[in-house]
């Protein structure tokens, strides 16, 4: 929790600069609330989880959360400007599959930047569709969740292939034991570092400043001389890169590329880590310190269902029922903020 | 005055109406009768407190205090549905009725007549004609979808609509801003009517000239209070400008509009275009010299804004002569406009201009940004020292410029969006409609600053509806008529007649 933490203090800038002096206690609530959901479920888990606060458990949810929390983050890029994003499982199959064909032949630090550019290649492809042939972002990206899935299989003829490579699984697999016995995976360093990256680039740099413009109104940022279209067509790629990212990470966990099942159903936890995080998906707001919030109260509503041993169906309906009150609490929240 | 008579009973009857919204006091005291067969205007500067009025007596916000009496009950309006059941509807600018459905549906939306579950189809439209009838609307086809009307006429179906649910009062919000002349004159016909019939109606408009046209009795607050309750008639335009400012009208007078007259000093054009055309342009031919104010003139759909967007280079494939000094050909997209040294200020505040949700510093500053830049990253010492500059200069009211922009009134978002296109410094300013809905004060401030621009050496065009706008402000307009520019207009022959007969069309006058 303390990387958490440490990451919520950097929130980014769109999130300061509408807390005006009209913010009414209800939006402070919708922006808010993830953060008061996620110390809930810590504290439920502290009372009914057997040894919860043991490193042991804590580390598995740092390392657990690697890639939903890359995923979510580029859903969120997305969602920024009013897009989403459902192929992002799809996507991380690619990279997968990339990483297990190149790794032998260029070694892993090429391997992964290949898998990375393919991604980005893949999100490039998204994006196009979405900017330049302005087809709605659902149905350009339902087409590759289908298709890309299926190219990945393509390409490995649907094989499993389990990878022999000690320094490439280390990204998925390290600890770092630091004092006071806590011990951290290197992942989670690697998220928190893209975490603040991504919330420095929204809050800092001239793109994050278009992608939100973007979001918010479209004509008006065009008219300001922004080149919407690239801006969009961005988006998608970072969104692919972090996919990318993800199914890198999956892949050196398990030690194996595989096409069928790495980021299977990714995308729909993402997208509830962006909303349960609070993010309108009416466009022009990011926060990447509630993305993240988002994507550990997802993952950490499953494991507390299985680690207290509800049957898994049980624990799936449950989750979404989870997912669906806190996103119903957080539209009426931003409903009754806009009324007053 | 008319709402004096003691033998009926008043439709509405409100006293000491309070509101608080975090921070103001939106209404303070407010009271107001509304007769049966009145038509009572409801003015005063953005910010007055009468779109929180009407909220109010419309079921939307909840008063704090004070009494609201219908037809002698006391009653507490729960929600815009129990408005209606108590026979007070309300006709926004913006029609909410569905646009896919057809007319007939519109008008029965949400209680059609039935035969156990199915709706009676034929008996919709049958009533549905002989309502457009009553109202001599029977050139709309009842079959026909509600979106292939014009907004005026989507606006008498949704007047119509509550007629027929047994309105007594109807508040018209606004009716009349994006209507032309003859629609406003239809729908005036409307509401005569409608008062005709007893029922009553409540127009709140910017546009002072035309509540003379209905209205009767007028209430005007300022700053969430009542300062004038009582006839409209024996009021000068000017008059109701100084109540509604808290001015002496002999001030006002003087200081009705914000331009000055100035020496023409267009000698060297900045601006040259000759038959340009588009899609949308027929024919455009304009010249905008430095330092000068040019005027473009005609009724909506005569082509002014898409003359402007082709100008801007948001229209593809355009064809004909013209350029920017030192510029080869017309600017391809706003991106290369912007740089070349044109900006434009939208016709469309809400669509075009504004990013919603974003504060007003990223709003200001939107069209500058990606230059203020140190090694790639933004400058926000540069960025807060443009954003003080500009709301210091313009005079932005506004409490933080943290604040998101739609907190502020109509006329700081637009001061905000002028900002954003001087920010880059422009020579060329393509002005559309820059005043239209914003208060007095802001469109005297923005006038006035307009002035400066092109005493300044600035080439201004200026897109406006409002005839007082071009007669006052400019020396040269080019008038637009069906896709083309019709006329040019200068020194003498630059009166609101001449303007008029061109708008209506180069064939209908004596040239």
């Amino acid at each position: 929790m303390s990387l958490l933490d440490s990451l919520s203090l950097v929130s980014d800038g769109s999130e300061k600069h509408q807390r005006s002096n009209r913010t009414s206690i209800a939006d402070v609530a919708r922006r808010n609330g993830v953060f008061i959901g996620v110390a809930a479920l810590v504290l439920l888990n502290i009372i009914i989880t057997p040894n919860f606060l043991a490193w042991t458990t804590l580390r598995l949810q740092l390392q657990q959360a690697t890639p939903l929390v890359f995923a979510a983050l580029g859903m969120a890029l997305v969602v920024t400007t009013k897009g989403i994003d459902i192929s992002v499982g799809a996507v991380m199959a690619i990279a997968s599959v990339v990483v297990g064909l190149t790794i032998t032949t260029v070694g892993w630090p090429f391997a992964i930047v290949l898998a990375l550019l393919a991604a980005g290649l893949c999100g490039a492809l998204n994006g196009a569709l979405v900017a330049y042939l302005r087809i709605q972002p659902i149905v350009a990206t339902l087409a590759f969740l289908v298709g890309g899935r299926g190219l990945a299989s393509v390409l490995v003829d649907g094989e499993f292939r389990t990878l022999d490579n000690d320094a490439f699984a280390l990204f998925g697999r390290k600890f770092y034991t630091l004092p006071f016995g806590a011990s951290v995976p290197l992942s989670a360093f690697v998220w928190v570092a893209v975490a603040m990256f991504i919330a420095w680039m929204m809050r800092s740099t001239p793109l994050g400043f278009k992608v939100r413009a973007v979001g918010a109104n479209e004509i008006a940022a065009r008219l300001s001389g922004y080149r919407t279209k690239s801006t969009i067509l961005s988006v998608y790629v970072m969104c692919g890169v972090l996919a990318g990212l993800a199914g890198v990470f999956v892949t050196s966990l398990q030690s194996a590329s595989d096409a069928t099942q790495v980021g299977n159903l990714v995308e729909l936890d993402a997208i509830a880590a962006v909303v349960v995080g609070g993010t309108t998906l009416r466009g022009g707001e990011f926060s990447a310190s509630r993305t993240v919030a988002g994507a550990h109260f997802v993952l950490l509503a499953e494991s507390t269902l299985l680690r207290n041993n509800v049957d898994t169906a049980l624990t799936q309906l449950i989750t979404g029922l989870l997912i669906l009150s806190a996103v119903l609490l957080a539209s009426r929240l931003s409903t009754s903020s806009r009324e007053s | 005055m008319t709402n004096s008579n003691p033998g009926v009973t008043p439709i509405l009857e409100i006293a000491s109406i309070q509101k608080r919204f975090p921070g103001v006091l939106a209404l303070d005291g407010v009271d107001m009768r509304i007769m049966p067969g009145e038509a009572r205007s409801l003015i005063g500067q953005n910010g007055c407190g009468k779109s929180t009025l009407i909220k109010v007596i419309a079921g939307v916000h909840k008063k704090d205090a004070g009494s609201i009496r219908v037809l002698g009950q006391e009653v507490d309006v729960r929600s815009p549905s129990h408005a209606v059941d108590l026979g007070i509807s309300t006709i926004h600018q913006e029609v909410n009725l569905i646009p896919n459905r057809s007319v007939a549906e519109n008008l029965f939306l949400a209680r059609e007549p039935k035969l156990g579950p199915f709706i009676r189809q034929k008996h919709v439209v049958s009533e549905a004609s002989n309502l457009l009838m009553q109202y001599g609307l029977d050139h709309i086809d009842p079959k026909m979808p509600l979106h292939r009307l014009s907004i005026a006429l989507r606006q008498m179906v949704a007047i119509i609509r509550a007629v027929s649910q047994d309105a007594q009062l109807v508040i018209m919000d606004e009716p009349t801003s994006s209507l032309e002349a003859a629609e406003v004159e239809q729908l005036f016909s409307i509401s005569r009517q409608l008062l005709r019939e007893g029922r009553s109606v409540l127009f709140v408009s910017h546009r002072l000239d035309e509540l003379y046209e209905v209205c009767t009795t007028c209430t005007i607050l300022r700053d969430g209070k009542l300062v004038y309750d009582g006839d409209l008639h024996p009021m000068s335009k000017n008059e109701l400008v100084a109540t509604m400012v808290g001015r002496d009208s002999a001030n006002v007078d003087e200081q009705a509009t914000g331009f000055r007259k100035r020496p023409s000093m267009g000698d060297e054009p900045l601006l040259k275009v000759d038959n340009l055309q588009s899609s949308d342009l027929e024919s455009g031919t304009i010249q905008v010299g430095a330092g000068e104010i040019v005027g473009l003139a005609g009724l909506l759909g005569s082509g002014r804004t898409e003359f402007a967007e082709a100008l801007f280079g948001l229209t593809k494939g355009t064809r004909g002569d013209g350029a920017l000094e030192g510029q080869e050909a017309l600017p391809k997209s706003p991106t290369e406009a912007l740089a070349q040294g044109m900006a434009l200020v939208p016709e469309d505040r809400r669509e075009q201009g504004i990013l919603p949700g974003q504060s007003v510093r990223d709003n200001l500053v939107a069209a500058i940004m990606p230059t203020l830049t140190k090694r790639g990253v933004v400058d926000k010492a540069e960025v807060d020292r443009i954003v003080e500059k500009f709301v210091k200069e313009l005079g932005i009211k506004l409490s933080s410029v943290d604040q998101p922009i739609e907190t502020l009134s109509g006329g700081n978002q637009q001061k905000v969006i002028l900002a954003r296109c001087l920010s880059l410094d422009p020579k060329i300013l393509i002005a559309d409609e820059p005043t239209r809905g914003i208060d007095v004060g802001a469109k005297f401030e923005i006038q006035s600053r307009i002035s400066d621009l092109a005493d300044d050496g600035m080439a201004v065009l200026l897109i406006s509806s409002e005839l007082e706008e071009l007669l006052e402000g400019t020396e040269r307009t080019v008038v637009m008529h069906e896709r083309r520019s019709v006329a040019e207009l200068t020194g003498d022959s630059l009166t609101e007649n001449r303007l008029i007969d061109m708008m209506a069309g180069p064939e209908s006058s004596t040239q």
